[in-house]
């Protein structure tokens, strides 16, 4: 059973921010925006739940010919 | 000839086309609208009042030597900014491109001009599309011809209440997730959003590469078929323009609503809009009823979860196309934009895919209900166009966010890609309310057919803002 995630904090969103996309951002930015992170995420945890066993993604590859 | 800004596009290509009136009466016409009421409602961005004349004249010389190229030849247009026009300062209605000039146009700007449409300017946008209210902009918000204390809709702000105010008859709108549907129902206006791959993407911003789609907005159905035919077919240049042949869109608008299946969705839509809107999208199906049509109770599997996905898919593309705007200097951007492309570094891959795995669960439930049933019918929008600045609404008790209320009926059709037409259809506390027919996938024409029977037996298409009756 999957353990409950715990609420994303401040300094998480930060350290993603200015460690990994490398666009640092203030305290109090990063603090405003884990609200709406974790209610974005609960949407999210309902798409994980959609029975998509052997559905595909909606994009699709296409191989680029050269006269393209 | 007096009152040229009343007429529809395709009557007003009648009359130049007939020498009733000249190309260049109309741009002068509208040109003059605009100088009057762009004030009050701030659509247009940018006017090129010099060079739409010149071009005027030069339709007016050709259609003396020649004659006229078809149904829209000499009919005034303005293009979202959003819209690359050659030599003609194209913003997004961001700070970001403030000075950007492209070099070229969009292929539809293209194909409109070639038809014979004369370009009178650029309309504003909600900054980059990324918002349904047209609030937050560069150049300001865009604001209702209805009520100039309430919000325009957007994305395509400028498009809906430039042709709502009657200084255009037609324009060129955007739609990733309800951005052509929602100004065009604010705004009392007609709108559609085509099947992906319809009309092509190129030369055009882009909010979102998979949800994007280009349009046409007009004051009627009859409009918008003709304006759908010119800008529809396959370009090289899209990568995911279609290559399925164009229908005479015109010519199938007759086809009546005898015998024709309507779906009307037994959740998510109707139960969750406002009482009154309920009442008015069910009298304007009584109309199709006693057209012959059959109203058949149908439910939309999963749909709850299209908020989601398209949530996930709006953050992970955007913030994919602005990072590097947005490294070099995100206070070019304003708060709420900014806002968003920041969230989009949260995303997780995973999510971003099951997002698109769920756009395959979805439209292949749809495919499947289309089969049993021709079109769908929904309101466009469970509220009327909230107030500038308004941040959430309460529908039926429930306190919701004014984004996620104006999106909520029109993003679905978005993710499943398939054609939705919109047409006004009442008025609730003095504002437009609007239906929302939906059909499958490149099947444009039945949505059209349905939309123009409507408005063959109601006028509500052809209601005046009560400013522009008090003039």
């Amino acid at each position: 059973m999957a353990s409950k995630r715990p609420p994303i904090r401040t300094k998480t969103i930060q350290a993603v921010a200015t460690e990994y996309v490398g666009q640092p951002i203030s305290a109090a930015r990063a603090k405003s925006y884990s609200g709406h992170i974790e209610s974005i995420w609960e949407m999210f945890s309902g798409l994980r739940k959609l029975p998509l066993k052997d559905v595909e993604p909606a994009i699709v590859f296409r191989p680029t010919t050269a006269d393209e | 000839m007096n009152d040229l800004h009343k007429l529809g596009a395709i009557q007003l290509g009648a009359a130049i086309g007939s020498g009733e009136c000249s190309a260049s009466e109309a741009v002068d016409t509208c040109l003059r609208q605009i100088k009057r009421n762009n004030d009050k409602v701030n659509a247009f961005v940018t006017v090129i009042a010099g060079e739409a004349r010149a071009n005027a004249q030069l339709v007016d010389a050709e259609i003396a030597a020649k004659g006229s190229r078809g149904p829209l030849h000499g009919v005034p247009i303005a293009h979202k900014d959003l819209y690359y026009t050659e030599g003609v300062r194209t913003t997004a209605g961001s700070k970001v491109q403030e000075d950007f000039i492209p070099e070229f146009g969009a292929t539809v700007v293209a194909r409109l001009r070639d038809a014979g449409m004369i370009m009178l300017g650029k309309l504003n946008t909600h900054e980059f599309a990324y918002g349904p209210t047209n609030d937050t902009s560069h150049f300001g918000a865009c604001r209702n011809p209805w009520n100039f204390e309430r919000v325009s809709g957007g994305s395509s702000g400028g498009s809906g209440a430039s042709i709502g105010m009657r200084m255009l008859p037609a324009a060129t709108g955007s739609d990733t997730g309800g951005s052509i549907r929602i100004p065009a129902a604010c705004c009392g206006i007609t709108g559609l959003k085509p099947t992906y791959g319809r009309i092509p993407r190129d030369g055009i911003f882009p909010l979102c590469w998979t949800m994007d789609h280009p349009g046409p907005m007009a004051r009627s159905v009859e409009d918008i078929a003709v304006l759908l035919q010119v800008m529809s077919g396959f370009d090289a240049k899209d990568p995911s323009s279609s290559l399925l042949p164009v229908p005479d869109y015109p010519r199938l608008l007759n086809k009546g609503v005898s015998g024709l299946r309507i779906g009307i969705p037994n959740r998510h839509f109707f139960d969750q809009s406002d009482a009154e809107i309920n009442v008015l999208v069910h009298d304007a199906l009584t109309e199709f009823e006693k057209m012959g049509a059959h109203l058949i109770d149908v439910d939309i599997e999963h749909i709850e979860h299209a908020s989601a996905a398209a949530m996930a898919i709006y953050l992970a593309e955007a913030t994919a196309y602005h990072e590097n705007q947005l490294g070099e200097d995100p206070t070019r951007y304003s708060e709420q934009v900014r806002t968003f492309l920041d969230l989009g570094n949260h995303v997780l891959a995973k999510d971003y895919i099951h997002a698109q795995r769920y756009r395959t669960l979805l439209g292949q439930h749809l495919a499947t209900l289309l089969t049993s049933v021709d079109i769908l019918a929904t309101p466009t929008l469970p509220i009327v166009a909230p107030k500038l600045g308004q941040s959430d609404v309460e529908i039926r008790g429930h306190l919701e966010g004014v984004f996620a209320a104006l999106l909520r009926n029109t993003e679905p059709f978005n993710l499943a890609g398939v054609p939705a037409l919109v047409v006004p259809c009442g008025l609730s506390k003095l504002m437009p309310v609007s239906l929302q027919l939906i059909g499958g996938a490149f099947d444009e024409s039945r949505i059209l057919a349905a939309g123009h029977a409507f408005q063959r037996v109601t006028d509500w298409h052809t209601n005046l803002p009560p400013y522009l009756t008090e003039l």
